[in-house]
């Protein structure tokens, strides 16, 4: 080739393969280059909105009533959490769910219950606390007191009502122990010890107390005065660690299986000698027809017939969306109980950190406790980036923390004591100095828990406190006494094309309950829910602002028109999550609730473009500077021949030198006019390569400008050089 | 995909670049230049280019100002210094500001040097 064509400038068009680059002139008006990617009507067929192109749509979700744990947005009934202070049951309302109260402070509870007793006049709620046992009689159950007999001899480690009486299991350190109003206490049967009780009601009506010690258990039916023989159960060396009764059998919980007794025989239901554990199967519910018991960190919910299994479904609550959720999940059950309508299980280590409540509703779980929520207040400046809480064991929850209704972001938090590093937005607005409120989790071990229906509370014994949810009677909803602050985050929406990239455009949002301020009742700050989105999967979140009107709100993902290319408004990612922070204001007995949200996008897949062009092949034309095609017509025929059978892709570059890498997939050459010349056309369509816009080739240049100014006592002018000295003189 | 511009292209540049900024300018505003700049934050004085060279892909550029230079720049601090093309008005062709600002007092002289450097991003 006598010159290097160039699309534009010495040809219309260059086609290269490799090095070698031929240039060609084309029929005038038969370039067309067009998108085929029909998207929509190939992938979507009909219905599925998601999957739609070329026009705005819109998810939208009203409810949370199957809970939590849903990481990629599936079930329109499913987010993905919440911190434990929202009340997700209701469709059609998410609301801040009732304070967290501390009754009780410095106790740890040695038995995992919480418990009724109530005989006779005596109506209290009882844990055991070492070797007392600590009661709360009156409402609100903030005053606590430990039994005022005799201590007893060993730590109490089970209590259970049975007839008019509380038992106390001390395990093998002593006795077990009995009361009749949870005061004074009796140990009515000598050598008699106990690691766990139970009442059953066997299939013939009788009653009994059941008691067990090591591998082995005893039936009485005088209230503990005496007690039948040992009964063991299964191999011994595994000990029992809870038991139940349901459907007229004894179910018994060992180390390594579970079994039932029905008063002549014992059978094993199910066995799990491989994951033996001194926590599996403590706590047995039978709640709503099925058995719901524990084996190391998975929650089992088995229905029984005739004794037999007939069906065993793991119901553990499965995270993902980071290592910690992924290995730990909510952690390992302390114990299961049943609440009017739920069934609520408490647990240590989630996340391989937090204590927690969760709630069961038969379609997935809701969180009632995480950690321990709370907001601590700081003073900070204007000039300050960094602010100290001195409370320890603290965590910022989402890293975020809220400057009136300015969203700021924890940098860092140190090791030890607690230095939360803020950084404040460049366009801040927060006055001189304003008030740092730090959401943050105190975390801790959970002790023991329970529902207490002469309460209707939930309780828990978490870090040595105990605390409590009160709740509507004999219903699992909250009573109106609310949490200052709730936040729930939303599932990922990837309209199931995680890697298509989407518009998205704003929200609208529909909240009921709020107030702005209520004059004389609430604060400034009044009720209002808090939005922030996020496109990376919860790694960071914008704030979008605070809904603060009844009704319907629009939000645009990005208020302000952008000065790039295009005035948009939307923002494009992959995926979107939104997070509500709901804010209760002063008055403690109304809620913000959310009713639903809906989003608004499009889809944009990345586009493949076919190109049609009509090259002319000539052995005297004329280019496009004015010289003569050099190039034969044979050569260039052969060149097109070879690239047409292309294994790699063929850069072609049109008129405006833009390139794309194509396959060619139909050529089709005439011979054309003049017999005496030899002069083809040639027809050439070409298919991207690759999806979406090529990355043109450009090659950036940086110019880097240093200035430097020195000042000097003097100078001199050397008129040899003409140019100024830099000598210093002093 | 490699794209570079080839080592002796950008000293060409360099080369090239000296004839497009004759006149270095100094003021003292502190306002960051932008893309949109077009003149000084605040001129105090303008001299010509006194020394203009390349070496490699950097191109230097030089100029001194005096003890009789106008009074404005007699006591005063440097926080911003232009390239021109012309001894009033004309092009900015840069517009940047010194590391630190420097103070100046009457009775010194001052040496301000531009270093412009070409390089592959």
């Amino acid at each position: 080739m006598a010159v290097t064509p160039i699309a534009g400038s010495t040809h219309d068009i260059t086609l290269s393969s490799g090095s070698t680059k031929y240039g060609f002139m084309i029929a005038p008006g038969s370039f067309r280059s067009e998108r085929v990617d029909d998207f929509a009507p190939r992938i979507a067929t009909g219905t599925d909105t998601k999957t739609r192109e070329g026009y705005w749509d819109s998810y939208q979700q009203s409810s949370a009533a199957e809970g939590i744990d849903q990481s990629s947005f599936l079930n329109v009934a499913k987010i993905n959490r919440s911190n434990g202070n929202v009340f997700t049951d209701l469709p059609g309302s998410i609301q801040l769910d009732s304070i967290w109260t501390a009754l009780d402070s410095s106790v740890i509870s040695t038995a995992p219950m919480i418990i009724d007793f109530a005989a006779g006049a005596v109506s209290c709620i009882v844990m055991a606390v070492g070797t007392r046992v600590r009661r709360s009689s009156a409402s609100p159950y903030t005053s606590w007191s430990n039994h005022t007999g005799s201590a007893f001899a060993s730590n109490c480690v089970w209590l259970h009502q049975h007839n008019g009486y509380l038992f106390a299991a001390t395990s093998t350190g002593s006795d077990f122990y009995r009361s009749a109003d949870a005061d004074t206490w009796t140990q009515p049967s000598a050598g008699e010890k106990a690691t766990a009780f139970t009442t059953w009601i066997k299939s013939d009506g009788t009653v009994y107390l059941v008691k067990s010690l090591a591998g082995g258990f005893k039936l009485s039916t005088n209230d503990g005065t005496t007690w039948g023989a040992t009964i063991a159960v299964g191999s011994s060396n595994s000990n029992i660690t809870g038991m139940r009764d349901a459907f007229g059998y004894l179910l018994i919980g060992k180390e390594d299986g579970l079994w039932r007794y029905d008063g002549t025989y014992l059978v094993d239901i199910v066995q799990y000698p491989t994951q033996l554990s001194s926590t599996n199967f403590r706590c047995i519910v039978s709640f709503d027809g099925f058995i719901y018991t524990h084996m190391l960190g998975r929650i089992l919910k088995l229905a029984l017939s005739s004794g037999a299994v007939t069906s065993l479904v793991d119901i553990t609550p499965e995270q993902s969306g980071n290592t910690e959720k992924e290995l730990y999940g909510h952690g390992t059950a302390i114990w299961l109980y049943a609440g009017p309508f739920l069934l609520y299980a408490a647990l240590n280590g989630g996340q391989n950190k937090f204590p927690e409540v969760l709630a069961y509703s038969g379609s997935g779980w809701h969180q009632r406790f995480q950690g321990r929520q709370t907001e601590l207040a700081s003073a900070i400046t204007a000039a300050q980036t960094t602010v100290t809480i001195t409370t320890a064991n603290i965590i910022p929850v989402s890293g975020t923390v809220l400057v009136g209704d300015e969203q700021m972001t924890v940098s860092a938090v140190d090791a030890t004591g607690l230095i939360l590093t803020v950084a404040r937005a460049a366009n801040s607005t927060t006055a001189a100095t304003a008030l740092i409120n730090a959401q943050l989790t105190l975390l801790g071990t959970m002790s023991a828990s329970g529902y207490s229906r002469i309460g209707n509370l939930l309780l828990a014994n978490v870090a040595g406190t105990t605390i409590s949810r009160r709740q509507i009677s004999l219903r699992d909803v909250p009573f109106e006494s609310y949490e200052p602050t709730g936040v729930y985050e939303t599932s990922d929406y990837t309209g199931d094309l995680p890697f298509m990239q989407k518009a998205f455009r704003s929200t609208n949002i529909e909240a009921r309950g709020l107030s702005v301020s209520e004059a004389g009742v609430d604060d400034g700050a009044g009720r209002f829910v808090q939005v922030s989105y996020s496109t990376n999967k919860g790694s960071s979140f914008t704030n979008l602002g605070n809904i603060t009107v009844n009704g319907r709100t629009n939000l645009p993902f990005a208020p302000t028109s952008q000065t790039t290319f295009s005035d948009s408004a939307t923002i494009n990612a992959n995926s979107l999550r939104l997070r509500f922070r709901m804010v209760r204001g002063t008055t403690t007995t109304k809620t913000p609730s959310v009713v639903r949200y809906s989003v608004d996008f499009l889809n944009r897949p990345l586009a493949v473009h076919a190109h049609s062009i009509t090259l002319r092949l000539g052995a005297t034309m004329t280019t496009r500077d004015g010289t003569l095609e050099s190039v034969s017509v044979k050569e260039r025929l052969q060149f097109l021949n070879d690239i047409e059978d292309s294994e790699s892709p063929i850069r072609f570059i049109d008129m405006t030198g833009r390139h794309y890498l194509v396959y060619i997939t139909k050529t089709s050459v005439i011979k054309v006019e003049k017999e005496t010349d030899d002069e083809r056309m040639v027809s050439v369509v070409m298919v991207d390569a690759v999806t979406g816009l090529w990355p043109q080739m450009s090659s950036g240049i940086v110019m880097t400008a240093t200035t430097t100014v020195q000042v000097f006592d003097a100078f001199v002018y050397d008129d040899a050089s003409s140019v100024f000295e830099t000598a210093r003189f002093s | 995909m490699t794209n570079i511009i080839p080592t002796a292209s950008l000293n060409s540049l360099a080369t090239t670049f000296l004839s497009s900024g004759t006149y270095i300018a100094v003021g003292d505003s502190a306002t960051v230049p932008t893309l949109l700049s077009t003149t000084m934050g605040n001129q105090l004085d303008r001299n010509a280019v006194t020394l203009a060279t390349a070496s490699g892909a950097s191109a230097t550029f030089e100029t001194f100002f005096t003890t009789s230079e106008p009074s404005a720049i007699a006591t005063t601090t440097i926080r911003e210094v232009g390239l021109f093309n012309a001894a009033s008005a004309g092009t900015m062709v840069l517009h940047a500001q010194p590391t630190i600002p420097v103070s100046k007092q009457t009775n010194k002289t001052m040496l301000v040097t531009i270093i412009v450097t070409f390089s592959n991003a």
